[in-house]
């Protein structure tokens, strides 16, 4: 029974366990549990609206992921980041979910620039790249803050140009510094210095300058540049040394020194000064030079005329600044010079002559400035001894004086000449020039040896040899000579041909000078050589002599007048011909003695009481003369 | 709908109840056992004493099961005597996306009720979990803004441990084969299980009594 009963447990144990069995089976078996996938295939994407961005402005960007079947993933969270975070700056999400996870985020344009923004995706489901995108932060447009239109009125003046960015500021555009402008300069009329917002521009020379304020990173459509110009117009200013002259000579050069300048003593190139006098009575005491000295711009120094003192009394000289054009006046002033002649030597001229004793020459007591000038109103008078003043201004003639002596002429200055009497003058003592002159005896020439050496001292208005000065001449008659040089011991000579026809000539010698000389007053005082010679006829000569008779036919015993006229080779008639200077004969007849007179000698022929012929034959030197011999008839 | 006792009244429990619909279902019917308790000890039974073999059927509830797996379903050996019993086996419960299977013992009174007994039980369990969640997924807006999620599962296993209630009706069927019902709550542990410990089984076997 028992085992019966254990047979059939047994049994029923193994069918359960049989039925049992397949579970264990089933347990062991795979459970398909679904598993991963370990990573999705997924795109992201940055979507804004502007890739542009204004300083202080800002723009949502939104990261947008898309699995592979194209349909936007939800819920993810992003990461950001700029390359430089400094021009594109990332927002405090704050509280914002979609901020905070990155999901939006808004990008903030902090200074202009481009910076790449970098969207991540850090979730390690998703298999993607990075994307990125170019944000460029520009300013909404440039400003000059500070003038527009400026002018420099010095050379070196320094002006400013500020100008801002405009950036983005509660909505509003609003300057702000620091935003990297870029200054363009044109022209060449300033320097620039400084880089930024603000830079400096030096004025070097007149004219107009533009800078022009601009941004590389400007937005399209905004005023990304704005202008100013800059003007240098120099200011220039004319200043004199001095407005008051006082000149003591003639040709004296006087004058101030000259700047015209601006403010920072640059002058202009090409500015120049003249002198002008007010009226033509001031013209008749200075006169103006050209320019002298070099123009200086660095300093304004201007090259400036002189003032030549050519007339005693006082003249007002406006002074003009002229531009580089010539025409516009860019300063005047005046000035006064007193021009006051002040002796240095007085003298009496020529200081030096040559004077036949028969002559005369107009003398010329003068005094003269420093550099030589006469003193047209000087008061000189002249004391002379060895010879006479004739007429005023005359020398000589002088007919008791002998050959080689020499007349001295004696000047005293007095008046307003005096340095004494120009307190503010240079006192310095008074030359006297005595005045020597040579009188010399009158030569007699015969003709045909007239030439005559004729030499003489001349000196010049200081009594020193005037040498290399010329002296010109000037015969009465005949030729005249040419002009000679004073040599180097201070001669003036020259070889004097009068002509060879009788009577006295005269040779005058001036100092010349550069106006002609028309007045006695114009040659006072020039005149070194008056020189008179006479010329007498040479010898007897045949071929011009004559002879006549009153008749040719002469009664027997009857008489006629012989005259002989007895002349040299050149036509004189040789007044000093005596009977002895020919020989007179007759072969019947016979004559008186023979009378001479001024040439001409006569004599009375005498017939022979027979009738017949007979001849006069008037020989010089044993050559018949002219006419000779003559055949008479006696009846 | 689920016919869950015969004490001659019918409980009715909507399907797709979740877990505390269940409890209350299970409740019930435990109070209902009890309460005929004494009815069913004054009647023998061909399973109220002996060595049964059951197995059930598990997965009524949790239909379809969408992987292919095995279903639900539990083997025990029981050694009942009259008043109690104790039952020992092997239990698979399969979901979507877990198992927990593993080895059980339970114990509980024998009630019964004319022919039918019910058997309410305690047990424990100890065995294995796998779980696949899908955590890590990520819902996205298709085309025409049509909202969607995309799954991403991690799997996860580990060694479980749990404890149930469960109630048992056993109706004899051909001598000493029987037809069953259970419906059992379980809970638990093991990482794999984080945040869905509850397990919730309906299902139907058959009981042969393999001994006295």
């Amino acid at each position: 029974m028992m085992r019966a009963h254990r047979s059939l447990l047994a049994r029923s144990t193994r069918i359960a366990l049989l039925a049992v069995a397949p579970l264990f089976v089933a347990a062991s078996c795979n459970e398909n549990l679904p598993s991963g996938p370990n990573t999705f295939g997924a795109t992201i994407k940055i979507s804004v609206a502007h890739d542009t961005l204004v300083v202080g402005d800002s723009t949502v960007a939104q990261a947008v992921a898309t699995d592979d079947n194209g349909r936007t993933i939800q819920s993810l969270t992003y990461a950001w980041t700029s390359a430089d975070g400094t021009i594109v700056g990332l927002a405090d999400p704050g509280s914002n979910a979609e901020a905070t996870a990155g999901r939006t985020r808004t990008l903030v344009g902090k200074k202009t620039g481009h910076s790449v923004v970098t969207l991540a995706l850090p979730d390690s489901r998703f298999v993607v790249s990075n994307v990125t995108r170019n944000e460029t932060v520009v300013v909404g447009g440039v400003k000059v803050l500070s003038t527009h239109d400026s002018t420099l009125t010095a050379v070196n003046d320094t002006g400013f140009a500020i100008a801002a960015g405009l950036v983005r500021s509660n909505g509003a555009l609003v300057s702000r510094v620091s935003q990297g402008l870029r200054w363009i300069h044109l022209g060449s009329h300033t320097t620039v210095v400084g880089t930024g917002d603000t830079i400096r521009y030096i004025a070097k020379s007149n004219g107009a300058d533009t800078l022009i304020a601009t941004h590389d990173l400007c937005l399209v459509s905004a005023k990304c540049a704005d202008t100013a110009v800059v003007h240098v117009s120099q200011q220039l200013t004319l200043t004199i040394s001095d407005h008051s002259f006082l000149a003591w000579s003639f040709s004296d050069s006087l004058g101030p020194t000259a700047t015209l300048a601006d403010r920072r003593g640059n002058g202009l190139a090409g500015t120049t000064i003249r002198f002008i006098p007010a009226t033509v009575a001031d013209s008749a005491v200075v006169r103006v030079s050209a320019p002298l000295g070099v123009s200086n711009p660095s300093t304004g120094r201007v090259a400036a005329p002189k003032l030549i003192s050519i007339g005693n009394g006082t003249a007002k000289v406006n002074v003009f600044a002229l531009a580089p054009d010539g025409i516009s006046i860019l300063g005047v002033d005046s000035l006064t010079e007193t021009v006051r002649q002040v002796a240095r030597r007085v003298a009496v001229d020529p200081l030096r002559a040559l004077v036949t004793f028969i002559d005369s020459i107009p003398i010329k007591p003068v005094a003269r400035d420093a550099r030589g000038a006469e003193i047209a109103d000087a008061t000189v008078t002249a004391a002379v001894t060895g010879s006479a003043f004739n007429n005023g201004i005359w020398l000589g003639p002088n007919p008791f004086a002998a050959s080689g002596t020499q007349a001295t002429i004696t000047p005293t200055l007095t008046g307003i000449a005096l340095p004494s009497s120009n307190p503010l003058a240079p006192q310095v003592a008074v030359v006297t020039d005595q005045a020597v002159i040579t009188l010399g005896a009158l030569d007699t020439v015969k003709a045909g040896t007239t030439t005559r050496t004729v030499a003489t001292t001349v000196f010049d208005s200081n009594a020193v040899a005037a040498i290399g000065s010329w002296v010109r001449f000037r015969a009465s008659a005949g030729a005249t000579p040419d002009s000679v040089q004073v040599d180097g011991n201070g001669f003036a000579t020259v070889n004097w041909a009068p002509p060879n026809l009788a009577g006295p000539y005269t040779l005058t010698g001036v100092r010349g000078k550069q106006t002609p000389m028309t007045t006695v007053a114009d040659s006072a005082g020039r005149i070194v050589i008056r020189r008179s010679v006479v010329v007498i006829a040479s010898d007897p000569d045949a071929l011009n002599s004559t002879v006549s008779v009153s008749a040719t036919t002469i009664a027997s015993n009857g008489t006629a007048s012989v005259t002989i006229v007895v002349k040299d080779r050149f036509g004189n008639t040789v007044k000093t011909a005596t009977p002895a200077d020919f020989a007179l004969t007759t072969s019947r007849g016979a004559f008186s003695a023979l009378a001479c007179v001024q040439g001409v000698c006569t004599a009375t022929y005498t017939a022979p009481a027979t009738a017949g012929v007979d001849n006069i034959s008037v020989k010089i030197l044993g050559f018949d003369i002219v006419f000779s011999p003559i055949v008479l008839t006696i009846t | 709908m689920y016919l869950t006792a015969t004490t001659g009244r019918a409980v009715v429990c909507p399907a797709g109840f979740h877990s505390f619909v269940a409890r209350r279902c299970l409740a019930i019917l435990s109070l209902i056992a009890a309460a005929s308790a004494p009815v069913a000890a004054q009647t023998s039974r061909v399973f109220d004493s002996g060595i049964v073999l059951g197995g059930d059927w598990l997965q009524a509830n949790a239909l379809p099961l969408d992987r292919d797996a095995v279903h639900s379903g539990s083997v025990n050996l029981s050694l009942r005597r009259h008043s109690w019993g104790v039952e020992a086996g092997f239990l698979r419960i399969a979901r979507t996306l877990s198992t927990v299977q593993g080895g059980t013992i339970s114990a509980g009174p024998l009630l019964h009720w004319g022919p039918v007994l019910f058997f309410p039980t305690v047990g424990v369990l100890g065995g294995k979990a796998e779980a696949s969640r899908d955590s890590t997924g990520y819902d996205f807006v298709g085309t025409g803004g049509v909202v969607g999620h995309q799954p991403r599962y991690s799997y996860s296993s580990a060694g479980t441990a749990g404890g149930n209630v469960a109630l048992t009706v056993e109706a004899p069927l051909f001598r000493a084969l029987g037809v069953r019902a259970v419906a059992s709550q379980w809970y638990f542990g093991g990482a794999p299980l984080e945040g869905d410990r509850q397990r919730f089984l309906v299902g139907a076997g058959l009981s042969l009594r393999v001994g006295r």
